[in-house]
């Protein structure tokens, strides 16, 4: 049977339920008698905290209990470090050093949560908070990366002697011997800034212990439910089935909302259990500035050695990453950046060297891109100065490096973020390359419209770059698929749903092998007791490893159906057929069983199960790939830059992207636009801002500014389908894909259009206040001052 | 610390007579309220900690725009986007209705209104260059009356005006303009729509046989100042020489020089400074290339 389903442009069913205000989302718990969080943060970042009275809060009325890291006793615990750090790379260094839920003795950084009142409603635990004295002794604050680590800098861990937290590097074939053969070697320094994922919903938990029970329950705003649940067990003594996690309906995840074991989960749980009655906390947008983990910051040393005719011989990489004050994700983001540094191109000779840096600032965990948009950066900018320095097409030098269609599976030998050898499973880049090429009219463009559009003094720039996303990683997941006495299906998985179309994309796989309408297939996501296996929705793998699960799943049940018709209808199970919510024989219609009347079969009320067999029309099954799947892609865009305002406007944009098979090609475009919307916003407006002190001094919307509608233009997405072979549907991801190439594309853009200043883009974000200050600066340097 | 509270708790009263506000602005701990999105976003940041808040936007004449030979008068109460969109404020006065759907985003300009961003004295205000080179007067009401100050006279600095804690405004009266006359409000924001101004520049021109160049321009700037700045050097040049390429040139650098920006998160005094000048250039360009059309 022709697959129904699976690749058409069918509407969200999620939808209707979201867009109408029906979805449950964390905030829209309330229980009877519960009570709600508020927690004080510090407002340095980095201080000794000498003492806190907490004695007035306590005794204001509504108060129920105020708690600090003392009152938690032997329960105060450092959070579990969630990444290791690879056992497969040689001479690693790395300390862990992991949050805390309230701090003790020293605060790490600026926003860090002291105590926690908890209170009949939001507005008295709020007012409580200014009953509170803390005595906090600000210390010198560790920002700047490359001072961090100069003796005599402030530290952020004093018993480490350092503000180093690792130390690595990684080595394909011998950089330094490929650059003595270079005839070109461009070297740059390259600055990439902080920001924020900044999604809809901001964090939210309720914890519920139920003393009666036994139970605790616990909806979180988490993209990772099974992790939490079992590190919360684990954390508090509790056995994993006593434990409940719900991430229902979450309004954005953008990874910070991972498997955190945050501050605030570990501190409502401890809560509700001395308590024994259900508290809320939801983070507020300016806590969220302080409170949810954040990425990017990283300067790279980078240099490329090539050939006179445009070849990489190799490419230097040592940076440096800036972690926060902890380090529980491990290496996960430079692991990313070293390995998409090698990008979709044949890059013989590699050496990449990272050092990661403690600073007093809020904990570096993946947000969309995960490190690899740094990599995908570093390495583009590069190809564009080698090829203006050669004099060579932006388009063409890439064409001469991609990497083949038949070299694939492709092993890059250095290790990445799955501890696995970085092997690209599949691919066909320059078809990816030419069709962003065309799609934005590369040639005409260059060759006609830009040199008119120049003379009317305009400043119009193009850009073109590339990409390979590794996405999909292990290490499983899980689901179960059930058919009901209804004949609904229902199906759960362990992996939880922040805006990514599940309910669709994961439903059309059931409906195809089952045969039925996808109005009858009912989908949980991300509730412990649903479905308990699992680690979740991160790392581009929903749509790669939970998909296959589900499609896993699906296929197990397929076979009861078919086994049980066969004898039901007294026909081979060759000639059987799924359709329209019925089992029939091929050639007679009028012979059938809906799949309702067989789950009752299947599950009769007397008679024995035959041993070797269980109830019901079920299954549960697993995916685990064998490693990553590698998607692939190439994006355009043509851009204006008021030459004097330093204002952008992006006149086109094109996303060519390469994931496999597509499940439902309009959800892929959302990813894609969202994706790439982010992206804007890490080129030109989304940039935290800090002072000497590590002062967070925009930490508002009104001064963070995020990508509007007038900033993101229609985006045109094109494809290419080189399916995985490492899982049976052939899927890759797309999530992160979006966001990835484009401060790359941005920058040869703005160098493009503004080609008469003779610019170079080596940092991002940028911004209009920033591009005229770069642009002051390149006219000084031109004019010899 | 930083974890601030919400809002604190305050009473609502919501007058619809100014009968009794003086007394309630004198005695109590009030605060007025119009479109509130000012007032709130202050009061849950622990600017203002008010008692009281006493909403005057439903008093009568408050949203009321209304045009006589003597001008134009906008009730206190009258968002930007009634003023944006009202046919005779476009007319007349383009600088004021361009300058009023530059605010923030459409949803915000249905609540804010104009009096609130007057009165609320932001150095980034959007509305207040278009004012003051409109050389409006602002009608305040009081225990003993209602009394009239001009513009110019009426933000002290950010955040100040010379409203009395007894008194409230209830409108803002725009002298009737020149057949003719030309303006524009030009606003540079980090983003094309939404972000607070960098750098907004308002001109008001008309033919005036009274000038010797017989033209008068108004220009005033926003965000480069504690309060809207006139700029009077530049002024008097265009009413002095006919306005032409190197003389909007000249004037422009006038008001670059008059400005004083300050570097912040948003964007340094440098760029600021310089994009006076552009923005300034660009605003006498559109207001001239106005004036001929209107001539011809
Ligand atoms: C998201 C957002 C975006 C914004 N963008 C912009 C922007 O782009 N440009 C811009 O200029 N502003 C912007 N603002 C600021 C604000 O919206 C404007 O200043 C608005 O015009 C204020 O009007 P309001 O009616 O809301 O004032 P309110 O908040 O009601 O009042 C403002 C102040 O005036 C006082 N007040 C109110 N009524 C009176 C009265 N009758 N007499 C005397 N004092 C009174 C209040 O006590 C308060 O101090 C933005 C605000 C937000 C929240």
């Amino acid at each position: 049977m022709s697959p129904k389903y699976v690749g058409q442009r069918i509407s969200r069913t999620e939808d209707p339920r979201l867009l109408t205000g029906q979805a449950l989302f964390v905030d829209d718990v309330n229980i009877p008698g519960m009570l709600h969080a508020a927690f004080l943060r510090s407002d340095y970042a980095h201080a000794r905290l000498n003492s806190i009275d907490v004695s007035a809060a306590r005794s204001r009325p509504g108060v129920i209990a105020v708690y600090t890291a003392q009152d938690m006793g032997d329960a105060w615990q450092h959070g579990p470090p969630l990444v290791i750090p690879p056992p497969t790379i040689q001479n690693m260094v790395f300390h862990t050093r992991t949050q805390v839920p309230l701090v003790k003795d020293k605060v790490r950084l600026i926003g860090e949560p002291l105590a926690v009142v908890i209170a009949e409603s939001r507005y008295i635990a709020e007012d409580a908070l200014e009953d509170i004295i803390a005595d906090l002794q600000p210390l010198e604050a560790v920002g700047d990366l490359e001072r961090a680590l100069r003796p005599g800098a402030p530290l952020v861990h004093e018993e480490l002697g350092s503000n180093l937290a690792a130390h690595f590097f990684q080595e394909k074939g011998n950089y330094k011997s490929a650059r003595q053969q270079a005839d070109l070697v461009i070297q740059k320094r390259i600055l990439i800034d902080r920001g924020i994922a900044a999604a809809m919903e901001n964090r939210g938990i309720v914890a519920h212990w139920d003393p009666k029970s036994q139970r605790l329950t616990l909806w979180d705003t988490t993209q990772s439910p099974i992790p939490i649940r079992n590190g919360l067990a684990g954390m508090f003594g509790l056995a994993e089935h006593q434990v409940r996690v719900i991430a229902p309906f979450v309004g954005g995840g953008f990874g910070p909302k991972i498997m955190m074991f945050y501050a605030e989960e570990m501190v409502l749980t401890w809560a509700t259990l001395q308590i024994g009655r259900p508290i809320k906390w939801i983070e507020d947008r300016r806590e969220n500035f302080y409170a949810t983990t954040q990425e990017r910051g990283q300067v790279h040393d980078a240099e490329m050695a090539l050939t006179s005719d445009g070849r990489i011989l190799g490419v230097r990489d040592s940076f440096l990453h800036d972690t926060g004050a902890y380090d529980p994700y491990g290496l996960t983001i430079p692991l990313n950046t070293q390995c998409h540094v090698l990008g979709p191109y044949d890059v013989p000779n590699y050496y990449a060297e990272t050092t990661v840096v403690f600073t007093n600032r809020m904990i570096a965990t993946p947000v969309r891109g995960a490190g690899r948009p740094q990599g995908v950066f570093v390495v583009e900018r590069l190809l564009d100065l080698a090829a203006r320095k050669l004099d060579m097409d932006r388009v063409e030098i890439r064409k001469r490096n991609l990497l083949p269609p038949d070299v694939f599976p492709y092993n890059n030998q250095i290790i990445d973020q799955a501890f696995a050898p970085l092997v690209l499973d599949s691919g066909n880049y320059l078809p990816l390359l030419e069709q962003a090429a065309t799609r934005i009219g590369y040639q005409p463009f260059i060759r006609e419209e830009q040199p008119r559009l120049r003379a009317e003094g305009k400043h119009v720039g193009i850009g073109v770059v590339m990409f390979i996303e590794t996405t999909g990683v292990g290490p499983y997941e899980g689901a179960r698929v059930t058919v009901e006495a209804s004949g609904r299906i229902s199906v759960a998985t362990g992996v939880g749903t922040q805006g990514q179309g599940h309910f669709t994309s994961f439903a059309q796989i059931v409906a195809d092998q089952l045969g039925v309408n996808i109005r009858d297939v009912e989908l949980v996501t991300g509730d412990t007791a649903e479905f308990h296996w699992g680690t979740g929705t991160f790392a581009s793998r929903g749509a790669v490893v939970a998909a296959n699960a589900i499609h896993a799943a699906a296929r197990a049940v397929r076979g009861k159906i078919l086994r049980l018709a066969s004898k039901v209808l007294e026909a081979p199970e060759e000639e059987l057929e799924l359709a329209d919510g019925q089992v029939r024989v091929a050639d007679m219609p009028e012979k059938s069983i809906s799949l309702g009347k067989l789950a009752v079969l299947a599950n009769p009320l007397r008679g024995a199960v035959q041993p070797g067999t269980e109830p019901g029309l079920e299954a549960t099954d697993y995916f685990g790939p064998q490693y990553g799947a590698t998607a692939a892609g190439a994006h355009a865009m043509i851009l204006e830059v008021d030459p004097e305002t330093m204002m952008v406007e992006i006149k086109r944009y094109v996303a060519v992207e390469d994931c496999g098979t597509v499940l439902n090609p309009l959800i892929l475009d959302g990813q894609v636009h969202g994706g790439v919307a982010l992206g804007i916003g890490n080129s030109y407006y989304e940039k935290l801002v800090f002072d000497d002190n590590g002062q967070l001094l925009n930490a508002s919307l009104a001064d963070y500014l995020i990508a509007a509608a007038t900033e993101v233009p229609r985006i045109e997405v094109g494809h290419g389908y080189t399916l995985s072979p490492l899982n049976p549907l052939g899927t890759k991801g797309a999530g992160e894909a979006g966001t990835l190439p484009v401060p790359a594309l941005f920058a040869q853009a703005l160098e493009d259009a503004l080609a008469d200043h003779r610019l170079e883009v080596v940092e991002m974000p940028l911004s209009p206040n920033r591009l005229f200050e770069l642009l002051q600066a390149a006219q000084e340097s031109a004019s010899g001052r | 610390m930083l974890a601030r509270p919400g809002l604190p708790q305050f009473e609502y009263v919501r007058a619809t007579t100014s009968v009794g506000v003086h007394d309630l602005l004198s005695t109590a701990n009030a605060r007025l309220l119009m479109g509130g999105t000012d007032l709130f976003t202050q009061m849950r940041d622990g600017v203002w900690r008010p008692r009281v808040v006493v909403d005057v936007k439903h008093i009568p004449g408050m949203q009321d725009i209304t045009m006589d030979p003597g001008g134009l008068t906008v009730g206190a109460a009258v968002t930007m986007n009634q003023l944006a969109r009202h046919p005779a404020v476009q007319r007349l006065y383009p600088a004021l209705a361009q300058a009023a759907s530059s605010v923030g985003s459409f949803q915000l300009r249905n609540r804010a209104t104009l009096g609130g961003n007057l009165c609320n004295a932001s150095p980034c205000a959007d509305t207040a260059p278009a004012v003051a080179a409109l050389e409006a007067i602002l009608v305040l009401s009081g225990p003993a009356g209602q009394r009239e100050t001009p513009f110019y006279d009426f933000v002290l600095g950010p955040g100040r005006t010379v409203v009395g804690t007894d008194e409230f405004l209830i409108g803002i009266r725009f002298p009737a303009q020149p057949a003719g006359s030309a303006g524009c409000y030009l606003k540079l924001g980090r983003s094309r729509m939404g972000d607070l101004s960098v750098v907004g520049v308002a001109v008001v021109a008309f033919r005036d046989l009274a000038a010797r160049s017989g033209y008068r321009f108004r220009l005033a700037l926003g965000s480069v100042a504690p309060v809207a700045l006139r700029v009077p050097a530049a002024e008097s040049l265009l009413a002095a020489e006919p306005p032409h390429e190197t003389n909007l040139a000249a004037a422009a650098d006038l008001a670059m020089h008059a400005a004083v920006p300050i570097s912040d998160v948003r964007a340094t005094a440098i760029y600021q400074t310089l994009m006076v000048r552009t923005l300034t250039l660009r605003a006498l360009e559109s207001a001239w290339a106005q004036l001929q059309g209107a001539g011809r």
